[in-house]
């Protein structure tokens, strides 16, 4: 390869190398500014991703819709699920489709099974929040600790978790986690004397 | 080269002790010289790359720690610092030249660097666990990297990543035909590595990608037994004659091709002749997926068979013999064996001991003692094989373990006299 190609070559790899994670983190700030706020129901656990640290995985509630039965789609098959938000402020999932609701906001997902007795499991575009290396399993003791000591109430003994989340435009992004009336982005005086 | 080493350290006593005069010693000098020197650029190659790779890693690990307290601007900052600074090592290298230890390490730490980059905005915006995106767009952007800078350290992360993103694939989201076009973009690497000798590292290169490619290709078909025993016999098949045409007298170890291939087809072959294979494994379909895996075990055979008329054009029958495990798999592939289990397991278990009579039968004529004691061993695992499968007591089978132990010593000794005579 002569010089003038191996130099473009190089121009057009830094414009890559760039180029790709500075859109994502565009349209992830424009989502944080100009997105819709949902809350979607949650329970924390405490994993770890080998390249991006520790965080705690989300189990929505929403990740599991009702769909009439007989509907069925193969697993891992992207759709389009409309937001819908219930009377108790939090957002639901309606029944998945093949494009994008003309009206209101939505996500992507994608089928993870579907039984044809009237359920569907999809995966979310959102499933994790990352916090310090020490934070993410303090965070999950103490959301356990808080329930086992005192239940929301007979009927649900969780406490209450929800995740903020900014939709604009199918795409959607976790502002905010809170267990319990408290954002787990400040820590509470219990979980900042914990040892590590 | 780690003879020729030795060699060079030996020729100044040898010519002080008046064994070798001094022609004798600058003609030894000039024949080893060259192997003993790619002996220490490979080390000296290996612990720059394995350095930087390193260092990168740690600075992976450091942003895994998630350091709360910095703003997301800061984070985001601090994330891009090593793709900068990378960049600039790349330049440098391209505006003055350096050794291949240089372009390896500067390769290695940026293609890691880029993972850090995205890793990191990931983390700073809480994006989901879509692992395999995110590998595979680490590797299609270390590709322009690994022909900027001739990197074989880069082509051994790319083809890692693309391992990584198939495994992290939901199941039955694989694309085996693509996986193979995405491996066979490192094709004009290995040609250039070709050009330039052992030195230049091919054997090196496909030592770690022939097995990356095997496990991404298999774990990108769909989950059918039969069609990763027919993978490995159809690759295997394919390796060791593509060795074979490029008539390598070199020795065994500087042939990767060559020992992973046979391997893998003597294994194939060894699994095939179980009948227990032919009998319990049945059909999982995944329509969607099935075209493309038969595409591409097809063109495979394909070309293993027209390889195969090649080699046996050129007399070399026992590298011919190698295909016959991939066609005896293509041919069953889609029928219901139950019915023809024994014949089947039986027909292989003949492939396995054609094989190692031949390897013996050609070790004897060209008096290769590792040929002649691989086609020993072939043979022997077989009979050892068949004794566990068979419904024999303990006794029996110790006695017929003791027996076939003797008669391994007994020919390995034949062989070593006859092949020193």
């Amino acid at each position: 390869m002569s010089k003038r190609w191996l130099w473009g070559l190089f121009a057009g790899l830094c414009l890559l190398q760039w180029g790709v994670p500075l859109a994502l983190v565009q349209r992830a700030q424009l989502t944080l500014e100009q997105g819709a706020v949902y809350r979607f129901q949650t329970a924390p656990v405490d994993p770890e991703d080998p390249f991006r640290g520790r965080y705690v995985a989300l189990d929505f509630e929403a990740a599991e819709i009702a769909v009439p039965a007989g509907w069925s789609q193969a697993p891992g098959r992207r759709l389009w699920a409309p937001i819908i938000e219930g009377d108790d402020g939090y957002a639901r999932l309606g029944i998945p489709q093949q494009q994008p609701p003309a009206k209101g906001d939505y996500l992507q997902v994608r089928v993870q099974w579907a039984d044809g007795a009237g359920s569907v499991r999809v995966a979310l575009p959102f499933d994790r929040y990352y916090l310090e290396e020490h934070r993410a399993p303090q965070v999950e003791q103490q959301y356990r600790k808080r329930n086992l000591s005192t239940p929301a109430d007979a009927d649900d003994p969780r406490r209450p978790a929800y995740a903020a989340v900014r939709v604009r435009n199918g795409y959607a992004l976790i502002e905010d986690l809170v267990i319990d009336g408290r954002s787990v982005a400040t820590p509470s005086p219990a979980e900042a004397s914990a040892p590590p | 080269m780690k003879h020729a080493t030795w060699l060079m350290e030996q020729l100044p006593t040898l010519q002080r002790d008046g064994v070798l005069d001094a022609a004798a010693v600058e003609r030894l000098r000039a024949r080893y010289a060259e192997d003993a020197l790619a002996g220490t650029a490979i080390s000296g190659l290996l612990l720059a790359s394995l350095g930087a790779v390193l260092v990168a890693l740690g600075l992976i690990l450091l942003a895994a720690h998630n350091w709360e307290g910095w703003g997301r601007g800061v984070r985001l900052a601090a994330s891009f610092a090593p793709l900068a600074v990378s960049q600039l090592a790349v330049a440098w290298l391209l505006w003055r030249p350096a050794g291949r230890a240089a372009r390896e390490a500067v390769a290695g730490f940026s293609v890691l660097a880029f993972a850090l980059a995205l890793a990191m905005v990931g983390q700073v915006f809480h994006f989901p666990g879509d692992l395999d995106r995110y590998l595979m767009t680490c590797a299609v952007l270390s590709l322009p990297l690994i022909y900027l800078l001739a990197s074989s350290v880069a082509a051994a992360l790319y083809g890692g990543a693309i391992v990584g993103a198939v495994l992290a694939l939901p199941a039955a989201a694989g694309h085996p035909l693509l996986v193979a076009a995405a491996y066979a973009l490192l094709l004009p690497l290995l040609h250039v590595r070709g050009q330039t000798g052992w030195a230049g590292g091919r054997p090196l290169l496909l030592m770690a990608l022939v097995p990356m490619l095997f496990a991404a290709v298999l774990f990108s078909l769909p989950q059918v037994p039969r069609l990763g025993l027919w993978w490995l016999a159809v690759l295997g098949a394919a390796l060791v004659l593509i060795d074979d045409r490029q008539h390598a007298a070199k020795a065994l170890w500087r042939r990767p091709l060559a020992v992973y291939g046979s391997v893998a087809v003597a294994v194939a072959a060894l699994i095939g002749s179980f009948a227990d294979i032919w009998r319990g494994w049945f059909w999982h379909l995944t329509p969607a997926q099935l075209p493309e895996a038969w595409l591409l075990l097809g063109a495979a055979l394909g070309g293993v068979l027209w390889l195969a008329m090649a080699a046996l054009r050129r007399g070399h029958l026992v590298a011919a013999l190698h295909a016959l495990p991939a066609l005896s798999m293509a041919l069953v592939a889609a029928i219901d064996t139950r019915s023809w289990a024994l014949p089947l397991a039986w027909m292989h278990s003949a492939f396995v001991l054609l094989l190692g009579l031949g390897m013996l039968r050609e070790g004897l004529q060209q008096q290769q003692w590792g040929t002649a004691s691989r086609g020993l061993l072939l043979v022997t695992v077989l009979v050892l094989l068949r004794f566990l499968d068979a419904d024999w007591s303990f006794t029996v089978r110790g006695v017929m373990f003791l027996l076939t132990g003797a008669a391994f010593i007994s020919v390995s000794l034949w062989l070593r006299r006859r092949l020193q005579a």
